[in-house]
């Protein structure tokens, strides 16, 4: 493996047996991240993205889950081989998270300093006056106004920005941050605090250069933020490539459904109304091996319900699973 | 804060003259804290008021009953026998023995306070221990366990401390471990409902994310997230095991002659509740202003814990 790849996932596979059957969230999924990059993951609710980001560090509910198949390296080592316990050391230590929801992600009953204070104390030999002097200078780092202050209060009295602030400090009190996997950080926030967290995670981003794998749904976060991106669909992934060839040159008729139905592309600005991907994803109870797209794809064959593609490579780094890449392509150019 | 001179950071110094700088000067008003807004709460809470004082006094005339109590509790004193209340020198007169009514109270408060206090850290302690673990892993050995609480929720309450009381023996140590053991059920089943319902909270995946473990989440997160209830239940619980281990003493299953107890003293007087009223009266009324301040201050505490009652 390349020296500068951080986390590698190969072919990894997670289903979930529930009382009704067999859910297959994520099929075959691979992916890298090299360091200092950004990478996202990007597709729609119950798309697998969320399972494939927390089956990194291993926070997928199992059972019911279970990952079935495949490789996740993190420098070199293959996390799914690795003992509970030294997961758990990985976590918070090289892997961090942020959540969705800064409203409930924090625990209600300590101050936030203490909680911040926590994750060094988790990791590191330092005495509880040091923990909380480091808590206080990361509130700083992440711009909270009046740290003094704020480091005494309770989650319930910030506000839902300040909270997603205090979540990334706790993300970053790890002591060599490598990865930071932000799980939809700015879907509960408003769009002006949105653009606040996005600019302080890029800032962050430089300072301490650690690689973000930013999962998301919103096209216009990965067009500020993200250097590649990954489009699942259905547990599957349909398309991979740099930020400006997904926004360029799409080439998966999902891709181009996303797009199509953002409301201030430039390039599609030319629509009147929106442009919605008509029928619905597939229930992942009973999906086959096709694929999986093939219902709401205006360019589906008899060939798509046959099998799912093989990939297509377009441009160095970018490729894409799709049976009628070329007419896509050609239908892309036209508009 | 120092910042790269960049475009952005230009325009926002052009409104910045106009705000304080960030993080320095900025007041923030201080809000109330959980404890203080606690506080506040209870000094409009009048019942819980009551309690809280009945309580307070009980405690301290247990603690320092030595000082406070006139005479020896177990100092026979044969020609004062029966003396009524008001007699000189025994303020709540003497019983059948000549002993001093309120000497023998008091002591009884700091039995009762005693009683109270170690049945319910018993039933707390492994109801605790239990609910969180239960309720955190679930599976085969949550079944198990709620079966067997379902077991002992079946006896009625007294009746499965006296058995206890029988397997273990009779004495007031038997009957503190009876009553712990009996109060154990109900807060496993608190513990685990609040449990049930905690674990799945965002906080836990989050702190899981950054590396706690099951201990940790399980006692150091989601359990002082259970505490309100708990702690409701433990005041509860006291004023309850005061009283279970009156009518244990009673059924002569708990204290024995001549400790000072005060089920034990209504039990051993019995028999001149015509002749003396004042020997089993005292004791009787002393039980029941114990338990109720216990009770008052339980109510009140809910009150005082649950967000949604207040305003």
């Amino acid at each position: 493996m390349d020296e500068s790849t951080l986390l590698s996932i190969q072919n990894l596979e997670v289903n979930f047996y529930t009382q009704r059957g067999v859910v297959r969230a994520v099929r075959d999924i691979s992916f890298d991240i090299k360091k200092g990059e950004t990478l996202a993951l990007v597709g729609e609710s119950g798309c697998g993205k969320s399972v494939t980001a927390h089956s990194i560090n291993q926070l997928i509910p199992m059972p019911p889950g279970k990952i079935d198949n495949g490789q996740i390296f993190f420098e070199g080592q293959d996390l799914l081989k690795l003992s509970e316990r030294k997961i758990r050391k990985l976590r918070g230590e090289r892997i961090s998270m942020i959540f969705q929801e800064p409203m409930t992600s924090l625990n209600p009953v300590f101050k936030v300093g203490e909680q911040i204070a926590d994750v060094f104390l988790t990791h590191q030999k330092i005495t509880k006056q040091e923990a909380w002097d480091r808590a206080l200078k990361l509130l700083e780092l992440v711009k909270i106004p009046a740290p003094e202050s704020r480091i005494d209060s309770y989650p319930h009295q910030l506000s839902g920005g300040m909270r997603q602030r205090v979540m990334i400090a706790m993300a970053l009190a790890s002591p060599e941050p490598g990865l930071m996997i932000a799980d939809e950080p700015t879907t509960a926030l408003d769009v002006t605090i949105q653009a606040q967290i996005l600019d302080l995670l890029a800032d962050l981003k430089k300072e301490i250069s650690m690689s973000v794998l930013l999962i998301t749904h919103d096209m216009g976060v990965v067009a500020e933020t993200a250097d590649r991106v990954v489009v699942m669909y259905a547990g599957r992934k349909v398309e991979e490539a740099g930020v400006f060839d997904i926004f360029e040159k799409p080439s998966h008729p999902y891709t181009l459904g996303l797009l199509n139905s953002l409301p201030s592309n430039k390039k599609y600005r030319g629509a009147k109304r929106l442009e919605a991907i008509h029928g619905t994803v597939p229930d992942l109870l009973t999906i086959g091996d096709w694929c999986p797209f093939e219902n709401r794809c205006p360019f589906a064959v008899d060939e798509c319900r046959n099998s799912f593609p093989e990939e297509t490579s377009i441009a160095a780094g970018h490729s894409t699973w799709c049976h009628r890449v070329d007419d896509v392509i050609k239908e892309r150019n036209k508009t | 804060m120092k910042t790269e001179n960049n475009d952005k950071d230009m325009n926002l110094e052009r409104t910045a003259d106009r705000m304080p700088p960030v993080g320095k000067t900025l007041d923030v008003p201080d809000e109330p804290t959980f404890f203080q807004e606690s506080i506040h709460q209870l000094k409009r809470n009048k019942g819980a008021i009551a309690g809280l004082v009945v309580i307070a006094l009980f405690l301290a005339v247990g603690i320092f009953a030595p000082y406070v109590s006139p005479h020896d509790p177990l100092e026979q004193v044969i020609e004062m026998r029966k003396s009524p209340p008001f007699t000189e020198g025994y303020l709540l007169g003497t019983d059948d023995l000549g002993r001093d009514m309120l000497s023998r109270l008091i002591f009884g408060a700091r039995i009762s306070m005693i009683i109270g206090v170690v049945s319910v850290g018993i039933a707390m302690f492994f109801g605790l221990l239990i609910g969180v673990v239960s309720g955190y892993y679930g599976g085969w050995f949550d079944k198990i366990v709620m079966r067997i609480i379902d077991i002992m929720l079946a006896f009625p309450y007294v009746l499965l401390t006296i058995v206890i009381v029988a397997i273990l023996g009779a004495s007031l140590t038997n009957a503190m471990i009876a009553i712990g053991i009996s109060q154990i059920p109900r807060y496993v089943r608190l513990v685990r409902a609040s449990v049930l319902a905690e674990k799945e909270a965002d906080y836990v995946i989050a702190e899981r994310s950054i590396g706690a473990s099951n201990f940790e989440l399980m006692f150091g997160s989601i359990l002082p997230n259970c505490l309100a209830p708990i702690s409701v239940q433990a005041t509860l619980g006291v004023g309850e095991a005061i009283l279970s281990s009156a009518a244990l003493s009673f059924l002569g299953l708990g204290a024995q002659p001549p400790t000072p107890e005060w089920g034990l003293m209504i039990a051993s007087s019995r028999e001149f509740i015509t002749s003396a009223w004042w020997i089993v009266t005292f004791p009787g009324i002393a039980t029941l202003f114990a338990v109720l301040g216990f009770n008052l201050f339980g109510d009140g505490l809910r009150d005082i814990l649950d967000p949604k009652l207040r305003d």
